[in-house]
């Protein structure tokens, strides 16, 4: 094989100096590394690693001091645990862990420093090159010109009313950011203008002004697509965790990649093909991805992707999961880079045939919303029905095939996510299961249905002062409802609070401190399920994440809950499935 | 062969036609779907351009109309069906029960005070902000005068029970449970539609809190509120506290000009009625702060732009070029804060009021589509009646015959709704004389005047 090619970050202080000590000393040591120097071994991101590896590396070496000698306190303790959470998603990636290595050399160890490349070399060489190497990265289209997206998004009907800015989230906190500017931007053809801007960036997609624009100007489609151009010059936003997520979506758009990513469903009913009586897939998506990236603010993603398995074997539903499912494209789409996207897109779909795959159920909003509305946009020949698992939920409460027994005596006030409620106009399915829960009281925040608060980050980007202030004044009025519990039905937004209560907060942490839930996760503890053990080792490393259970809060049994459903309107063309929830359809208002 | 003419709707539109049509000396029918005529105009305080009290001009109108010796008027009427053709229609008509005899009843009210339910159904007439009984008198000026027993609420009716103390109150013995619906033939030759408008109910528009926010209320309300026969003797309240408002805010557009509400249209008459009402409360209290959100202002009549220049100088109206994007509450005071994006002086910002007034869509009155269908006429994508040529027959439906005056073909002011009133029964007197039916009188003929 050809020679393997290793990428070293190395600290300046011990590693480095380790690596130049062996060079004075002549000690010999194989050819294949290419030092990268750092500061400290604690600069080095997952992101950097895992684009090493995007850009074909074969293996990638951090090398920092011994623990204790680090100079700048503990940046080597920290690398090593990034790099133990970059290995698990590298084994969930299928490259395999092994391929990533940390290692403590001194100054004066250049024998440590040369023996370690001279391990690795050969240990890469009976791994093989890392399979991403000769995949083609995917090729990027001609982004389209602004009169095409005016036309597409409607922009050339604003009558500058300024209803988008007022509604905001953003505006609200970044005097420089306006919607109704931007969009006059583009009535004035300041391409330029906008697609350099930051206000390409600040915004959350988060469909509020849209479902308040009095002439149907979709702005957060415009930003979406002007977002293309702006890819092509480099400009992307300075995305959350310097793009990590990126990285490994878009090596799942190559080919290459062999994953076997189910090891975390070990112990659960599932197939890997339909049958004609059970033709329900459910699509995972990078819930066991983001349970790595953030499990240090607490978040636990792939607790989501448990509980749903659970939920539905307790429906009788043994569901097709896929072990080389790849991500839905979602963020990319959102970020710029829709060739990536429709890889992504094109690639599941042909599994999905593959695995005579009928219907999917997601447990994520972005995935249900990008299945459900995107993938038919760019797919000629997609006839797959898909469901939300609140939907789905909704529906087996109804027909009865799915009685919650526990009563859990919470309050409860519930985050309808962007992607579910405007985007894909669904309000009441959650609400319905959570109705359904004996002992559960829904409490509504002052903003709910089609006028709640995004989490404020989307697809990961732009997550800085705005997105925190924007959740903090929302887990304040999640608080002021005086809820136990704070429910989501997307993990993003469990990631995103989250994340805001794990570190200072600007406010009295009584204030807007409020434990955060998925919905699966309170429907597994209201249904009495109980989780297999965690999956055995092999192959991902993925079940170190944490088991999601945890004991309901016990408090006097609440009173019936509120059947109230903020739905409005009912406009989107959503491509909905047959959910327990009834559209509104017709445009006309009643009158009085 | 039929002289008369069917006008149905009892607004100042069908009204106008009504007393145009009587005067040339045709038989007029006129089938009013509520318990009196006066229409939306009957409900308003003042009028622009001029400020007239509103039911001071159209009482008298109401009252002539009823007497006219040309004009029979049907009220809790509908029509339910129309065959033939110009010249030649008969119609089925509807008559709900009102349960008392409208030739005894003097509107003395003695019986709605007697129901043992007064005070205990709200209102529609003052939208819902005062109470009345299950028998009642729409509202003071109302045309006929009588009474009407709610069919749906009058607990002897839907349960049987009750001691119906307004048998015994009503010395004219006009009360009369047995009193069934009744289905009147009609003959006519020609046929007005003037069913009005109605207005736009803005719960759907949450980010507004509609419903949800006691001080928020829409200006069909506001009209009740401040007119002096309404339901707080024309002072204007708070729905949270009953305290007069010193800022209000008034929104403009609100379900119009608004693609997503399904009424994209303009409707042309609230940027002048919002003036008139902050003008109002001005002229109450004049230490009131008027803030009216406007997206344009459209105030296209002879006059009007004079009328707004005036709100502006002399009742120190602001103007503020804003569509707000939401409205939030305080929920002690419950003031309200006005969030907007000022696009004249630049940034969000957010307004503290006392009171927010919705200035909302007119849309087509309900059941327009059901009644199109019994007329067989067509109607707009908006679901307004249709012209055969909007420029050049504007009154004139699809069906030879029947013709389509005021605010149910468009959103429209007083003065047009009369204008077209006028029009309309000239041409459905027209219609008669060419299908071989009496010739319109001269001038002056049978003139009331
Ligand atoms: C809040 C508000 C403020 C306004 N302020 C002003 C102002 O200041 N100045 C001004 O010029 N204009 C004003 N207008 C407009 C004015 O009210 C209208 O222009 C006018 O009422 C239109 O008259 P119309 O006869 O066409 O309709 P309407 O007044 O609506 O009358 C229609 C009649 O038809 C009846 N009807 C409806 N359907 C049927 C049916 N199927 N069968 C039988 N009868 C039926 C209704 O019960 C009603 O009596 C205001 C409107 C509103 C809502
Ligand atoms: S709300 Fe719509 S019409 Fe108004 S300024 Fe914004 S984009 Fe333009
Ligand atoms: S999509 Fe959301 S964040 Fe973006 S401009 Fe609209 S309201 Fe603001
Ligand atoms: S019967 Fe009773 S409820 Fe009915 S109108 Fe008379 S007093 Fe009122
Ligand atoms: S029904 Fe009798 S009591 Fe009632 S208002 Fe008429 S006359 Fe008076
Ligand atoms: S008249 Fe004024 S308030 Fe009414 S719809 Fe037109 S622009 Fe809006």
């Amino acid at each position: 094989m050809a020679e393997p090619e290793i990428v070293a970050f190395v600290c300046n202080w011990c590693a480095y100096a380790g690596a130049d000590y062996a060079g004075v000393s002549r000690i010999q040591y194989p050819a294949n590394v290419r030092l990268i120097r750092v500061m400290c071994s604690g600069r080095v991101e997952p992101s950097f690693m895992l684009k090493a590896f995007e850009d074909g590396a074969d293996g990638v070496l951090v090398g920092g001091c011994h623990e204790a000698d680090c100079h700048y306190m503990s940046g080597n303790v920290k690398a090593r645990a990034r790099v133990e959470e970059t290995r698990s998603l590298l084994d969930l990636l299928g490259l395999g862990g092994e391929r990533l290595r940390i290692k403590w050399v001194n100054a004066n160890e250049g024998e440590v420093f040369a023996s370690e490349i001279a391990d690795f070399t050969s240990a890469l060489k009976s791994l093989g090159p890392n399979p991403l190497k000769a995949a083609k990265p995917v090729t990027r289209g001609k982004p389209p010109v602004l009169a095409e997206i005016m036309a597409r998004t409607n922009t050339n009907l604003c009558v500058e009313c300024g209803k988008c800015t007022a509604s905001c989230p953003v505006s609200r906190r970044l005097a420089s950011f306006s919607p109704r500017m931007t969009v006059e931007m583009s009535l004035e053809k300041m391409a330029s203008e906008i697609e350099t801007g930051p206000q390409l960036w600040e915004c959350l997609t988060c469909r509020t002004c849209e479902e308040r624009c009095p002439y149907n100007v979709r702005f957060s489609d415009f930003i979406r697509e002007a977002r293309v151009e702006a890819q092509d010059l480099g400009l992307d936003g300075c995305p959350t965790q310097s793009g990590q997520m990126y990285s490994w979506m878009r090596m799942m758009a190559r080919d290459g990649l062999s994953q076997q990513r189910t090891g975390w469903a070990d112990g659960f009913k599932t197939k890997a093909r339909a049958t004609s009586k059970n033709d329900i897939m459910f699509f995972v998506g990078c819930l066991p991805h983001f349970g790595l990236s953030h499990r240090h603010v607490g978040a636990d993603t792939l607790g989501i992707a448990t509980n749903t398995l659970a939920i539905l074997n307790a429906m009788g539903i043994a569901p097709v999961l896929l072990a080389d499912e790849r991500c839905c494209g979602h963020d990319l789409l959102f970020a710029g880079e829709p060739e990536a996207f429709e890889a992504l897109a094109r690639r599941n779909a042909e599994a999905f045939k593959k695995a005579g795959v009928k219907r999917i159920v997601t447990a994520c909003a972005e995935g249900y919303q990008t299945l459900a509305v995107e993938y038919p946009r760019v797919l000629e020949d997609w006839d797959v029905e898909v469901m939300h698992i609140s939907g789905l939920m909704a529906q087996a409460v109804e027909t009865g095939n799915l009685t919650f027994e526990n009563d859990l005596g919470l309050k409860v006030t519930y985050q309808d996510p962007c992607r579910l409620g405007r985007y894909m106009d669904e309000y009441e399915a959650p609400r319905a299961v959570l109705g359904a829960m004996p002992g559960v009281e829904l409490v509504e925040m002052e903003h709910h249905g089609p006028d709640a608060v995004c989490c404020g980050v989307s697809s990961w980007i732009s997550c800085g002062a705005t997105a925190k202030s924007i959740q903090m004044s929302r887990l304040a009025e999640a608080k002021a409802t005086g809820a136990d519990v704070l429910v989501t039905a997307c993990p993003k937004c469990q990631i995103h609070f989250s994340c805001a209560l794990s570190g200072r907060v600007p406010l009295e942490r009584s204030e807007v401190e409020i434990p955060i839930e998925d919905l699966t996760s309170l429907a597994v503890k209201a249904l009495g399920l109980s989780l297999p053990e965690p999956a055995a080792k092999k192959p991902s490393r993925a079940s170190k994440a944490k088991p999601p259970a945890k004991a309901a809060r016990k408090k006097s049994a609440g009173k019936a809950p509120s059947k109230a459903s903020p739905g409005r309107k009912g406009k989107k063309p959503a491509k909905t499935p047959a959910a327990g929830s009834k559209k509104k359809t017709g445009a006309k208002s009643g009158s009085k | 062969m039929s002289d008369s003419v069917l006008v149905i709707g009892g607004g100042v539109c069908g009204i106008q036609a009504a007393l145009d049509l009587g005067d040339k000396g045709l038989k007029v029918k006129m089938v009013e779907r509520e318990p009196s005529i006066g229409g939306r105009m009957a409900l308003l305080d003042k009028v622009f351009p001029t400020n007239d009290c509103s039911i001071c001009i159209l009482a008298p109108k109401m009252i002539t109309c009823f007497n006219h010796p040309n004009v029979e008027v049907l009220t809790c009427a509908e029509v339910v069906g129309v065959k033939g053709k110009a010249g030649d229609f008969k119609v089925k008509v509807r008559k709900k029960a009102r349960y008392v005899d409208e030739d005894k009843c003097t509107g003395c009210d003695a019986c709605t005070q007697a129901c043992v339910l007064a005070g205990r159904i709200p209102d529609e007439w003052n939208q819902n902000f005062g109470t009345r009984g299950a028998s009642y008198i729409p509202f003071m000026q109302a045309v006929p005068r009588v009474a009407i027993i709610d069919g749906e609420k009058c607990l002897r009716l839907t349960k049987g029970k009750c001691k119906s103390p307004c048998l015994e109150a009503c010395l004219r013995n006009a009360i009369d449970f047995e009193q069934e619906d009744e289905v009147v033939d009609l003959e006519v030759g020609s046929i007005i539609v003037a069913t009005g408008l109605d207005m736009y109910d803005p719960t759907p528009v949450t980010e507004y809190g509609y419903g949800r926010f006691a001080n928020v209320i829409h200006s069909m309300e506001y009209e009740r509120l401040i007119n002096a026969s309404g339901p707080t003797g024309g002072h204007i309240t708070r729905r949270s506290d009953g305290e007069r408002p010193k800022r209000i805010a008034y929104i403009q557009c609100v379900g119009a000009r608004d693609v997503r509400s399904g009424h994209p249209y303009c409707c042309s008459v609230c940027c002048m009625y919002a003036t008139k009402d902050a003008m109002l409360a001005y002229m109450h209290h004049d230490d009131t702060e008027n803030y009216i959100f406007y997206t344009d202002l459209r105030a296209f009549g002879r006059g009007f732009d004079e009328y707004i220049k005036r709100g502006a100088d002399e009742y120190k109206i602001n103007y503020i070029r804003a569509r707000p994007g939401e409205i939030t509450e305080d929920p002690v005071t419950k003031n309200l804060f006005v969030w907007y994006d000022d696009t004249e002086g630049g940034g969000v910002k957010s307004m503290e009021v006392d009171m927010v007034v919705l200035s909302t869509a007119f849309v087509p009155p309900r059941g327009i589509e059901e009644l199109a269908a019994v007329l067989g006429v067509e109607l707009d994508e908006y679901d307004f009646f249709k012209a055969s040529d909007d420029l050049l027959a504007p009154m004139d439906s699809c069906v030879p015959g029947i013709y389509i005056a005021g605010a149910c073909t468009r959103p429209m002011d007083v003065t047009d709704a009369v204008t077209q009133g006028g029009g309309a029964a000239d041409r459905a007197a027209q219609a008669i004389a060419q299908c071989g039916g009496k010739p319109p009188a001269k001038a002056g003929a049978g003139d009331r005047r």
